[in-house]
């Protein structure tokens, strides 16, 4: 039989944690599914962006503790890296776990086509060579990175993030334009490496998403690791030579010319969706993304779209979650849990990482409700002090009449790892009562987790 | 593929019911338009049509286990030459389910998830921390509260839906008092002291009764209720009604009671006095232009208000005739929603008790119910003498936010007109 006879329930387009969630979900009930991949199964994430740069920021994270050797009274006389193999080590990751998801496609009998996909109707997907059909059509092609006009990417000077990922040598002076997630992990990662990292960030605050106080300390850690950051500046180029580029930033009291011999942009992310049919079909758009419903709806019937193409914050989790909800409405399923926007946790892999979820408090002032907030910092806390790990706090932010856990924010080692306590008790609709009647074990840095609630209602013990 | 009996929603708003019975057998065949379940909803028992021809493949839920939300699917029917062994996996819900308290490594989570049975009556309410603390703050009755989460778990977002409900319909009711602080120990305990299942003294509150205990709570705590009381001499309406159950005795169906009358009376009375008829919603008073009247019938599972629609236009015997039949379906549980939902006027007749007269809560969100009681032979004085007069005491209990005293008196004025003179109902109605 003929591909193009096959009639499936869902098609698949894009494999990244979004795409390929969806069709293990659906194929574990029971619907026919092809999911169709012009790249590597994975992803960005996979392959070209969270575990890879995990990998590499481990690295980075190695090479910072040796220098620390001493605090800790080891004896380290001289230490190297080797570029290559650092580099080699994150490729070899995700070509491992790439792996993994082909065989997890293999095992569900998710039907795999290495190729472009076109929208044609709502029922029909163009293949370069042969027309799929489908009851219902998956977009799940994700994000591309924004590209400041005149500054395209050439793999030389000026690095897209598969070049960041993958250099060839240090950079000495490197230039990252926008202090979000991406560019600050990246400015920690050859921080450590030894390249003299300037960031550029246009808005008032660097990672201006997360919560002011977080954000400000985070600052103050990344200036005392050697990075040198402008907030509040604009970038101009000015020169780009065979070895070098020069750029001019202003900002509202200075004006200053810096020459760089790498750049990276790191200035946000609009849906990938050019040249998948969107057009013909009518299917609406709205800054960038593809508009959804909390079904992953589009106004299209039978097409749905999940992850970073139909909208902020674009982070796998949410696009895994989005392939879930958009199968069991394929399905047709009771009850589904929409999603939340303020249960999504977001994490930072910088040094220190940085997590939160829900409201900053800037967002809850905004939201009139009454409030109330706890902070504890690390260096109150035993094991940080034990673990020479003492940088950072967690800040929680309560409902004044309810008791809500309207939003946490957390900075210092491995609060990347400690989130999800939060959001398990978010989720479950915990409110500050019972979330101090957890018993967190000790000696962990999770106690401050415990400590910063207690202090939200003046009850922390170690402060 | 088998087709999927879901639970639909019988009502608008309905939300989870119990199915009261099967009409059909596992291995029926079934026909289009087949009656093949019925469920019990908070105030009747509605009958469910086949969604397709075949043979009912497998009952799914079983008749009287615990709660199923809508969509629910309940039954599988087979299509023609569909090979049964496709029914096999399908998890079942028996009525041991809702009685029997289930441990928790017994559970399948594939069961949890086909059929989200909900808490069954007599179990504690599973709630989250927040949902009771928000329901505490806002007065909510978390029993009162459908829980879409998880095993059907009460969430903030179904006590804010609750809330909003409310807001619409009354907007008192929700004020929070200085005393309802989140000071979370006192009312969290009170919200927390749910049924305990292992004391057997213990009812369950049925749909019901739950439904009755909060209305009528919300009336008689936020409605201003006064009450005016008349006595109505029967005589000329015994004589009257006397010669027309004689006059049609060979009839079947023709038996004037004494309260068809009386809703007669009411509705005419109303027809002068259209004040009565009205309501109190946020907004502003809103006046009913039809004249439906709820009745009040007692049923073993509690009150029911079936109602007589334009009344005031219904000739004796065929308003008798409609009340006698509302009266069966009432106790045989066959009402069907649109017969008791609205009616801007509820009669709450306790005569046949031996009562004498007493005060109704009103039917929110009506603005009056006229409580009748036993007509009995008392002394009158007429023209200077005492003589003997058959005497109906009704009182009407009236919402002051709408009604004024001097209306309602003037409406039980000419109620008792009509009661006292009944030959003038002949003149009104029907028109």
């Amino acid at each position: 039989m003929k591909s193009t006879d096959i009639e499936y329930d869902v098609i698949v387009i894009g494999g990244g944690p979004g795409g390929y969630v969806s069709a293990i979900k659906a194929a574990q009930n029971n619907l026919k599914v092809a999911l169709v991949e012009k790249d590597k199964m994975g992803g960005i994430c996979l392959n070209w962006g969270c575990i890879p740069t995990k990998a590499l920021l481990k690295s980075g994270e190695f090479i910072n503790k040796l220098h620390k050797a001493n605090d800790y009274g080891v004896v380290v006389d001289k230490f190297s890296f080797d570029l290559k193999a650092i580099v080699n080590r994150s490729r070899d990751i995700s070509k491992n776990l790439n792996k993994g998801v082909d065989s997890l496609m293999k095992k569900n009998g998710i039907t795999i086509f290495n190729d472009t996909a076109k929208i044609i109707s709502n029922h029909k997907v163009a293949l370069s060579n042969q027309t799929l059909n489908s009851k219902n059509i998956v977009i799940a092609t994700g994000s591309k990175s924004k590209i400041i006009p005149g500054l395209k990417p050439d793999g030389n000077i000026v690095w897209d993030y598969r070049n960041a990922m993958t250099p060839k040598k240090v950079p000495e002076n490197l230039l990252i334009i926008g202090a979000g997630a991406i560019g600050v992990e990246f400015a920690c990662f050859y921080n450590s490496l030894g390249s003299n990292v300037t960031i550029v960030e246009n808005q008032e605050n660097i990672l201006s998403t997360e919560d002011e106080d977080v954000s400000a300390l985070a600052k103050k850690y990344f200036i005392k690791l050697g990075i040198s950051i402008f907030n509040n500046t604009k970038v101009d180029l000015i020169e780009k030579a065979k070895d070098s580029i020069t750029f001019e930033l202003t900002s509202e009291n200075f004006k200053q010319t810096k020459v760089f011999d790498k750049v990276i942009m790191a200035i946000g992310v609009s849906g990938n969706f050019d040249n998948i049919g969107l057009e013909t079909l009518g299917i609406k758009t709205n800054h960038g993304f593809i508009e959804t419903n909390e079904f992953m709806q589009t106004n299209v019937p039978h097409i749905y779209a999940i992850g970073d193409v139909a909208g902020a914050p674009c982070l796998a989790h949410k696009a895994s979650h989005e392939g879930v909800i958009c199968i069991e409405k394929i399905l047709n399923k009771n009850n589904i849990k929409t999603l939340n926007n303020n249960a999504i946790p977001s994490c930072i892999y910088s040094y220190p990482q940085i997590a939160s979820l829900g409201l900053t408090e800037k967002a809850v002032i905004a939201s009139g409700e009454t409030y109330t907030v706890g902070n504890f910092p690390f260096n109150a806390n035993g094991k940080a002090i034990a673990s020479n790990e003492t940088d950072g706090f967690i800040k929680t932010l309560f409902s004044a009449n309810t008791g809500e856990l309207l939003g946490v924010h957390m900075i210092g080692a491995e609060v990347t790892e400690m989130i999800q306590g939060y959001a398990i008790g978010k989720e479950l609709e915990t409110t500050s009562v019972e979330l101090e009647h957890v018993i967190f074990p000790h000696p962990t840095m999770s106690e401050a987790m415990h400590e910063a609630v207690l202090d939200a209602s003046d009850k922390a013990i170690h402060i | 593929m088998p087709i999927e009996i879901k639970l639909p929603e019988v009502v608008s708003g309905f939300e989870s019911g119990v199915i009261a019975s099967w009409c059909v057998n596992e291995g029926d065949n079934i026909k289009e338009g087949d009656v093949i379940f019925e469920v019990e909803t908070d105030k009747a028992v509605i009958e469910v049509e086949t969604p397709g021809a075949g043979i009912l493949g497998k009952i799914l839920v079983d008749s009287n286990s615990s709660p199923v939300a809508v969509d629910t699917i309940v039954g599988l029917i087979l299509l023609e030459n569909e090979d049964p062994s496709v029914l096999s996996n399908e998890p079942v819900i028996t009525n041991n389910d809702a009685n029997t308290p289930v441990s928790v490594s017994d559970v399948k989570p594939d069961k949890i998830q086909a059929v989200p049975s909900a808490s069954s009556g007599a179990s504690r309410i599973i709630a989250s921390p927040l949902a009771k603390v928000i329901a505490a703050n806002n007065n909510i009755n978390l029993s009162n509260v459908v829980g879409t989460g998880p095993r059907n778990r009460i969430l903030k977002a179904d006590v804010e839906n609750v809330i909003d409900n409310k807001s619409e319909a009354s907007p008192a009711i929700i004020t929070t008092s200085a005393e309802n602080k989140p000071d979370n120990s006192v009312p969290l305990d009170e919200v927390a002291s749910t049924v305990n299942a292992e004391n057997s003294d213990i009812t369950p509150h049925t749909a019901m009764r739950k439904v009755i205990a909060s209305r009528l709570t919300e009336s008689k705590t936020t409605i201003p209720h006064f009450y005016v009381s008349i006595d109505c001499e029967v005589d000329n309406l015994n004589l009257l009604r006397a010669e027309f159950n004689a006059f049609y005795k060979d009839h079947d169906n023709v038996k004037l009671t004494v309260n068809d009358f009386v809703i007669k009376a009411v509705a005419l009375a109303i027809n002068k006095h259209p004040e009565i008829n009205s309501m109190w919603l946020n907004e502003g008073v809103k006046k009913n232009k039809d004249i439906d009247i709820s009745v009040a019938v007692s049923t073993e599972d509690g009150l029911m208000t079936p109602i007589v629609f334009n009344a005031d236009r219904q000739g004796l015997i065929t308003l008798s005739e409609n009340m006698k039949s509302l009266v069966s379906k009432t106790r045989s549980g066959k009402l069907q929603p649109n017969e008791y939902q609205g009616g801007g006027f509820t009669i709450s007749n306790l005569g046949m008790y031996d009562i004498d007269s007493f005060n109704a809560i009103i039917n929110p969100p009506q603005s009056c119910i006229l409580a009748v009681g036993r007509a009995k032979k008392i002394p009158v004085v007429k023209d200077d003498q005492i003589v003997i007069a058959n005497v109906m005491n009704c009182t009407l209990s009236v919402d002051h936010r709408v009604i004024d005293g001097s209306v309602a008196a003037e409406f039980l004025q000419t109620f008792k007109f009509y009661i006292e003179n009944p030959k003038h109902m002949m003149l009104f109605g029907g028109e």
